[in-house]
Protein backbone atom coordinates (compact mmCIF):
# COMPACT_ATOMS: atom_id res chain seq x y z
CA UNK A 1 0.00 0.00 0.00
CA UNK A 2 0.86 3.54 -0.81
CA UNK A 3 2.83 4.87 2.42
CA UNK A 4 0.66 8.40 1.81
CA UNK A 5 -2.35 6.12 2.71
CA UNK A 6 -1.01 6.35 6.10
CA UNK A 7 -0.05 9.56 6.84
CA UNK A 8 -2.38 11.69 9.03
CA UNK A 9 -0.60 15.45 8.62
CA UNK A 10 -1.48 17.19 5.10
CA UNK A 11 0.70 16.56 2.21
CA UNK A 12 1.78 20.59 2.44
CA UNK A 13 4.13 19.89 5.20
CA UNK A 14 7.73 20.66 5.56
CA UNK A 15 10.46 17.65 5.33
CA UNK A 16 11.16 18.45 9.31
CA UNK A 17 7.42 17.45 10.24
CA UNK A 18 6.94 14.63 7.66
CA UNK A 19 9.77 13.00 9.72
CA UNK A 20 7.69 13.06 12.67
CA UNK A 21 4.40 12.13 10.38
CA UNK A 22 1.99 9.24 12.49
CA UNK A 23 1.36 6.33 10.76
CA UNK A 24 -2.20 5.04 11.09
CA UNK A 25 -2.72 1.26 11.00
CA UNK A 26 -4.67 0.20 7.55
CA UNK A 27 -6.50 -2.47 9.84
CA UNK A 28 -8.13 -0.74 12.71
CA UNK A 29 -7.34 3.21 11.91
CA UNK A 30 -5.63 3.66 15.19
CA UNK A 31 -2.37 5.99 15.42
CA UNK A 32 0.67 3.27 15.35
CA UNK A 33 4.09 3.58 17.29
CA UNK A 34 7.28 3.98 15.14
CA UNK A 35 9.69 1.83 17.74
CA UNK A 36 12.08 0.93 15.67
CA UNK A 37 14.73 1.98 12.57
CA UNK A 38 16.01 -1.26 10.39
CA UNK A 39 18.25 -1.22 7.18
CA UNK A 40 16.16 -3.66 4.61
CA UNK A 41 18.54 -5.02 2.41
CA UNK A 42 15.82 -6.46 -0.28
CA UNK A 43 15.14 -2.54 -0.94
CA UNK A 44 17.87 -2.08 -3.89
CA UNK A 45 18.87 1.95 -3.29
CA UNK A 46 21.00 3.59 -0.12
CA UNK A 47 20.54 7.01 1.71
CA UNK A 48 22.90 8.97 2.37
CA UNK A 49 23.52 7.87 6.02
CA UNK A 50 24.68 4.41 5.85
CA UNK A 51 25.22 4.19 1.87
CA UNK A 52 28.30 2.23 2.40
CA UNK A 53 26.34 -0.84 3.47
CA UNK A 54 23.37 -0.61 0.66
CA UNK A 55 19.90 -1.24 1.48
CA UNK A 56 17.08 1.04 2.24
CA UNK A 57 15.91 3.12 5.92
CA UNK A 58 12.77 1.43 7.15
CA UNK A 59 10.82 2.74 9.79
CA UNK A 60 9.01 -0.13 12.10
CA UNK A 61 5.47 0.91 13.31
CA UNK A 62 2.83 -1.23 15.88
CA UNK A 63 -0.11 -0.71 16.02
CA UNK A 64 -1.26 -0.51 20.46
CA UNK A 65 -5.00 -1.82 19.49
CA UNK A 66 -4.53 -4.46 16.87
CA UNK A 67 -0.94 -5.11 17.39
CA UNK A 68 -0.29 -4.64 13.48
CA UNK A 69 2.76 -4.42 12.00
CA UNK A 70 4.07 -2.03 8.74
CA UNK A 71 7.50 -1.10 7.56
CA UNK A 72 7.34 2.31 6.20
CA UNK A 73 10.25 3.88 3.85
CA UNK A 74 12.33 6.70 6.16
CA UNK A 75 11.14 9.60 5.63
CA UNK B 1 -5.87 -6.80 21.98
CA UNK B 2 -4.64 -10.01 24.03
CA UNK B 3 -3.40 -9.72 26.84
CA UNK B 4 -1.65 -13.00 26.84
CA UNK B 5 1.51 -13.41 25.34
CA UNK B 6 2.19 -15.37 22.53
CA UNK B 7 5.46 -17.44 22.27
CA UNK B 8 5.46 -19.86 20.12
CA UNK B 9 8.64 -22.91 19.92
CA UNK B 10 9.96 -23.36 16.51
CA UNK B 11 11.47 -26.66 15.79
CA UNK B 12 14.21 -25.95 13.54
CA UNK B 13 15.53 -28.89 11.53
CA UNK B 14 13.91 -31.08 8.98
CA UNK B 15 16.22 -33.96 9.60
CA UNK B 16 14.65 -37.46 9.90
CA UNK B 17 15.49 -38.96 13.14
CA UNK B 18 16.16 -35.93 14.58
CA UNK B 19 16.76 -35.75 18.21
CA UNK B 20 15.42 -32.40 18.76
CA UNK B 21 11.71 -33.44 18.28
CA UNK B 22 11.86 -34.52 21.67
CA UNK B 23 13.69 -31.18 22.75
CA UNK B 24 10.89 -29.35 21.25
CA UNK B 25 8.01 -31.12 22.85
CA UNK B 26 9.51 -31.05 25.91
CA UNK B 27 10.03 -26.88 25.50
CA UNK B 28 6.71 -26.57 24.06
CA UNK B 29 5.37 -28.48 26.89
CA UNK B 30 7.53 -26.00 29.60
CA UNK B 31 6.01 -22.99 27.58
CA UNK B 32 2.38 -24.26 27.41
CA UNK B 33 2.58 -24.23 31.39
CA UNK B 34 3.43 -20.77 31.86
CA UNK B 35 0.19 -18.73 33.14
CA UNK B 36 -0.53 -15.65 30.18
CA UNK B 37 1.37 -17.51 27.93
CA UNK B 38 -0.19 -18.96 24.86
CA UNK B 39 1.95 -20.68 22.71
CA UNK B 40 2.23 -23.23 19.22
CA UNK B 41 4.43 -25.88 18.45
CA UNK B 42 5.66 -24.98 14.73
CA UNK B 43 8.06 -27.33 13.05
CA UNK B 44 9.38 -25.97 9.90
CA UNK B 45 9.64 -29.53 8.15
CA UNK B 46 5.73 -28.90 7.73
CA UNK B 47 6.07 -25.31 6.31
CA UNK B 48 6.92 -26.33 2.90
CA UNK B 49 8.60 -23.39 1.50
CA UNK B 50 9.96 -23.25 -1.99
CA UNK B 51 13.53 -23.76 -2.86
CA UNK B 52 14.23 -21.90 -6.09
CA UNK B 53 13.73 -18.47 -4.42
CA UNK B 54 14.56 -16.86 -0.96
CA UNK B 55 13.63 -14.17 1.56
CA UNK B 56 10.78 -12.64 1.16
CA UNK B 57 9.76 -13.67 -1.98
CA UNK B 58 8.68 -16.91 -0.61
CA UNK B 59 6.74 -15.43 2.39
CA UNK B 60 4.08 -18.28 3.89
CA UNK B 61 1.01 -16.10 5.21
CA UNK B 62 0.13 -18.67 8.05
CA UNK B 63 3.97 -18.63 8.77
CA UNK B 64 4.28 -14.96 8.90
CA UNK B 65 0.85 -14.06 10.40
CA UNK B 66 2.16 -16.34 13.23
CA UNK B 67 5.42 -14.61 13.46
CA UNK B 68 3.43 -10.68 13.64
CA UNK B 69 1.36 -12.50 16.18
CA UNK B 70 4.61 -13.23 18.10
CA UNK B 71 5.95 -11.89 21.21
CA UNK B 72 9.03 -13.61 21.70
CA UNK B 73 10.37 -16.96 19.61
CA UNK B 74 11.70 -20.34 21.35
CA UNK B 75 14.00 -21.79 18.73
CA UNK B 76 15.03 -25.21 19.08
CA UNK B 77 18.25 -25.63 17.04
CA UNK B 78 20.32 -28.73 16.60
CA UNK B 79 24.26 -28.21 15.94
CA UNK B 80 25.29 -29.36 12.75
CA UNK B 81 28.78 -29.03 11.68
CA UNK B 82 29.24 -26.49 14.29
CA UNK B 83 26.26 -24.09 12.75
CA UNK B 84 22.52 -24.08 12.44
CA UNK B 85 20.26 -25.97 9.78
CA UNK B 86 20.39 -24.11 6.41
CA UNK B 87 16.53 -25.15 6.44
CA UNK B 88 15.92 -22.90 9.35
CA UNK B 89 17.86 -19.58 7.66
CA UNK B 90 15.23 -20.10 4.49
CA UNK B 91 12.44 -20.11 6.75
CA UNK B 92 13.47 -17.41 9.41
CA UNK B 93 14.85 -14.89 6.09
CA UNK B 94 10.49 -15.41 4.70
CA UNK B 95 10.44 -12.48 7.39
CA UNK B 96 11.30 -8.99 8.44
CA UNK B 97 8.68 -6.60 9.91
CA UNK B 98 7.26 -9.50 12.00
CA UNK B 99 9.92 -9.84 13.92
CA UNK B 100 11.45 -6.25 14.72
CA UNK B 101 11.40 -5.77 18.50
CA UNK B 102 10.55 -9.01 19.37
CA UNK B 103 12.75 -11.22 21.96
CA UNK B 104 14.29 -14.66 21.11
CA UNK B 105 15.59 -17.51 22.88
CA UNK B 106 17.58 -20.63 21.48
CA UNK B 107 17.62 -24.13 23.17
CA UNK B 108 21.07 -25.67 21.69
CA UNK B 109 20.46 -29.02 20.80
CA UNK B 110 23.40 -31.72 20.05
CA UNK B 111 24.97 -35.21 20.07
CA UNK B 112 27.97 -34.19 21.44
CA UNK B 113 28.39 -32.75 24.89
CA UNK B 114 28.47 -28.59 24.61
CA UNK B 115 24.23 -28.24 24.55
CA UNK B 116 24.20 -26.86 21.23
CA UNK B 117 26.67 -23.35 22.35
CA UNK B 118 28.36 -23.61 18.85
CA UNK B 119 25.03 -23.27 17.06
CA UNK B 120 24.11 -20.78 19.53
CA UNK B 121 26.72 -18.89 18.95
CA UNK B 122 26.52 -19.03 15.24
CA UNK B 123 22.86 -18.13 15.00
CA UNK B 124 22.63 -14.90 17.39
CA UNK B 125 23.78 -12.74 14.77
CA UNK B 126 21.74 -14.10 12.04
CA UNK B 127 18.51 -13.42 14.65
CA UNK B 128 20.27 -9.41 15.74
CA UNK B 129 20.37 -8.68 11.63
CA UNK B 130 16.50 -9.94 11.59
CA UNK B 131 15.58 -7.07 14.44
CA UNK B 132 15.11 -10.09 16.89
CA UNK B 133 16.24 -9.46 20.31
CA UNK B 134 17.74 -12.25 21.90
CA UNK B 135 17.96 -12.76 25.88
CA UNK B 136 21.01 -13.92 27.59
CA UNK B 137 19.49 -17.25 29.05
CA UNK B 138 19.95 -20.31 26.34
CA UNK B 139 18.56 -23.59 26.75
CA UNK B 140 21.42 -26.59 26.74
CA UNK B 141 20.70 -30.23 25.07
CA UNK B 142 23.55 -32.20 25.19
CA UNK B 143 23.80 -36.08 23.90
CA UNK B 144 20.66 -35.64 22.51
CA UNK B 145 20.39 -39.26 21.67
CA UNK B 146 20.45 -39.88 25.01
CA UNK B 147 18.45 -37.47 26.83
CA UNK B 148 14.65 -39.21 26.04
CA UNK B 149 13.53 -42.86 27.07
CA UNK B 150 11.87 -44.62 24.32
CA UNK B 151 8.56 -42.47 24.60
CA UNK B 152 9.74 -39.63 24.33
CA UNK B 153 10.05 -38.17 28.04
CA UNK B 154 12.90 -36.28 29.25
CA UNK B 155 15.17 -38.40 31.81
CA UNK B 156 17.21 -35.89 34.39
CA UNK B 157 13.47 -33.89 34.11
CA UNK B 158 14.19 -32.27 37.62
CA UNK B 159 17.59 -30.46 36.12
CA UNK B 160 15.89 -29.61 32.68
CA UNK B 161 12.84 -28.28 34.16
CA UNK B 162 15.10 -25.42 36.40
CA UNK B 163 17.19 -24.55 33.30
CA UNK B 164 14.14 -24.15 31.49
CA UNK B 165 12.27 -22.06 34.21
CA UNK B 166 15.90 -19.42 34.26
CA UNK B 167 15.58 -19.61 30.42
CA UNK B 168 11.59 -18.69 30.14
CA UNK B 169 11.62 -16.21 33.24
CA UNK B 170 14.18 -14.15 31.03
CA UNK B 171 12.11 -14.74 27.72
CA UNK B 172 9.09 -13.89 28.92
CA UNK B 173 10.04 -10.34 30.97
CA UNK B 174 11.65 -9.65 27.69
CA UNK B 175 8.69 -10.30 25.17
CA UNK B 176 6.20 -8.37 27.97
CA UNK B 177 8.91 -5.50 28.40
CA UNK B 178 9.42 -5.34 24.03
CA UNK B 179 5.59 -5.82 23.56
CA UNK B 180 5.06 -2.51 25.49
CA UNK B 181 8.01 -0.98 24.13
CA UNK B 182 6.90 -1.56 20.49
CA UNK B 183 3.24 -0.84 21.42
CA UNK B 184 4.16 2.74 23.37
CA UNK B 185 7.29 3.90 23.44
CA UNK B 186 8.61 5.50 20.27
CA UNK B 187 12.10 6.03 19.08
Amino acid sequence: MDEKTFLSEPQNMNHKDAQKARMICPKCGAEMNHHAMKIDYSIDDSFEDHSIFGGGLQEAHTCPQCGDIELRRAQ
Amino acid sequence: MNSSLFIPVILGTVRKGRASENVAKFVFEQVRQREGVETALVDIREQKFPSDDAGEQIKDPAFSELCARADGLVLVVPEYNHAYPGMLKHVLDSNLKEYIHKAVGICGVSAGGFGGTRVIQSLLPVLRELGLVTIFWDGNFSGAQNLFDSNGKILDEATHIKRMDKFLGELIWMSKVLRYGRENISI
